[in-house]
């Protein structure tokens, strides 16, 4: 059964996705159109493995974690790779979309299975997915183009994904270590949750900030 | 079976950790909305600066041309007119004189040429590109040229060090001091001379204009009287210079305006 936890972050990550889908319909740039996809994706997933699964009695999600980790870095390592400017970052970048399947393949399928939880992956793909993210800050920090952050897309996506790979990293990266007191797992779960909620919120934000509201036409 | 106290030390840990990211997070959210509305503050205020600097140009603009043609119609009326009139009444003598006077006839045709000259040299002073296409000293030269030519008072002009380039704007705004300069010399200071100083130093131009007319006290000068030293001093700080007015009743009046070359 899923906790009330569980449901409201299912119910926010569904709404983020719709709330996203404002991309098309406004014809926002292609990167946040992008983005919105890769939210799509990320609603299969965690109806895969929160609600799928349990129907199925299938006991692990870690296979489905595991995978979407591999088209998280992927997609976000894209979704950077249009927004920073400096060439050799991009480049970069590029490599690392590239290297990471390859390290992704190695610790999940070669050195250990899908049914293991693969924290190296995670722990890798976080610590890169910060420096991008830095990156574009430092970039949008000290540009000569101007524009304002409060109805910046761009910018409220980066916060939510920094913050959540900061909050991330130490709390999966010793999911292994921690696994033998299960309540302490539970524990750490659900704040993860909670900071995955506030994650999807700013994505929300970040999805409506930028619609400009309608001027009320005068009757005359 | 894990301790429990370490379990719960771990899950304060992170926790804390938790928490440190969200503020360092909320910080940089923060810092970055602060400094980017310094930015906007600052560009808006860049904007503002261009535009005043933009009217003060076209207002300086169009204050040469109003002076210009101020001093084209008294010049025609006074001069050209003068000599032309002298001119006819010189030909008309001629022609009812029974006998050609060539002494006349002579000083009729160098009357026509005098006014021919006055005539191309308001010509000249006509083009609108005269400005940019003189240097600054040239064009403040040729102005003083006029006054002393009206034989209203005496002036001179000095340079010191080499002649440097000004951007065509500044020179226009330079110019456009120098000349209200000149017409409150002529309207107010009861002068008899005007020495004007231009020092090119490295990095900036100074431009002394001084007078031994009858002076005034600075401080006991009203706003309205005091609206064209007032423009000279607002135009000085829009090219990035300073205009220093020195007066005191019966010594005369000096005006300093300092403005860098770029």
């Amino acid at each position: 059964m899923l906790t009330l936890l569980q449901k409201l972050y299912l119910v926010i990550v569904v709404l983020t996705f719709i709330c996203s889908l404002i991309s098309f319909r406004l014809q926002y740039p292609r990167h946040l159109r992008f983005f919105s996809i890769f939210l799509g994706v990320t609603v299969i997933f965690e109806l895969i493995a929160n609600l799928f699964l349990s129907y199925l009695h299938i006991g692990s999600n870690y296979p489905v974690y595991n995978i979407f980790l591999l088209i998280q870095f992927i997609s976000i390592g894209y979704y950077f790779r249009k927004l920073i400017k400096s060439l050799q970052f991009r480049k970069a970048i590029l490599i690392l979309m590239i290297a990471y399947p390859v390290f992704w393949i190695c610790t999940s399928l070669i050195f250990y299975s899908l049914y293991h939880w693969n924290s190296y992956a995670l722990m890798l793909g976080d610590l890169l997915i910060i420096v991008f993210a830095s990156r574009y800050l430092f970039e949008l920090f000290t540009g000569k183009e101007l524009v304002s952050l409060k109805k910046y897309s761009e910018f409220w996506i980066t916060i939510g994904i920094f913050f959540f790979s900061c909050c991330e990293l130490p709390i999966t990266g010793m999911l292994n270590f921690l696994v033998k007191d299960w309540n302490l797992v539970i524990r750490l779960s659900r704040i993860l949750q909670v900071i995955n909620i506030l994650m999807y919120m700013i994505f929300i934000y970040a999805y409506l900030c930028r619609i400009k509201p309608i001027a009320k036409k005068s009757l005359s | 079976m894990p301790d429990k106290t370490y379990s719960e030390e771990v899950f304060i840990l992170i926790l804390v950790g938790i928490v440190v990211f969200l503020v360092v997070t909320g910080l940089l959210v923060l810092i970055m909305l602060y400094y980017q509305k310094k930015r906007f503050q600052h560009k808006q205020q860049l904007a503002t600066q261009e535009k005043e600097y933009a009217q003060q140009l076209l207002q300086s603009k169009l204050e040469i041309q109003e002076q210009t043609f101020s001093v084209i119609s008294s010049e025609i009326h006074d001069n050209v007119g003068q000599i032309l009139s002298l001119a006819k009444v010189q030909l008309n003598i001629i022609d009812q004189s029974p006998v050609l006077d060539k002494a006349l006839l002579n000083e009729a045709k160098e009357s026509v040429g005098k006014a021919l000259t006055d005539l191309r040299d308001i010509a000249k002073s006509l083009n609108s590109d005269r400005i940019q296409q003189s240097s600054l000293f040239e064009i403040t030269q040729h102005q003083l040229q006029r006054i002393e030519r009206s034989r209203l008072m005496n002036t001179s002009c000095e340079r010191k060090g080499d002649d440097i380039n000004i951007t065509d704007q500044k020179k226009l705004i330079i110019f456009r001091m120098i000349q209200e300069s000149l017409q409150n010399i002529i309207k107010h200071s009861n002068a008899h001379e005007i020495n004007l100083v231009f020092n090119f130093e490295k990095d900036q131009l100074i431009i002394t204009i001084g007078d031994d007319g009858i002076g005034f006290d600075p401080a006991a000068m009203s706003t309205k009287d005091g609206q064209g030293l007032q423009n000279i001093i607002t135009r000085a700080g829009m090219i990035g210079g300073t205009a220093t007015i020195n007066s005191q009743p019966d010594h005369g009046t000096t005006i300093i305006i300092t403005s860098p070359y770029e």
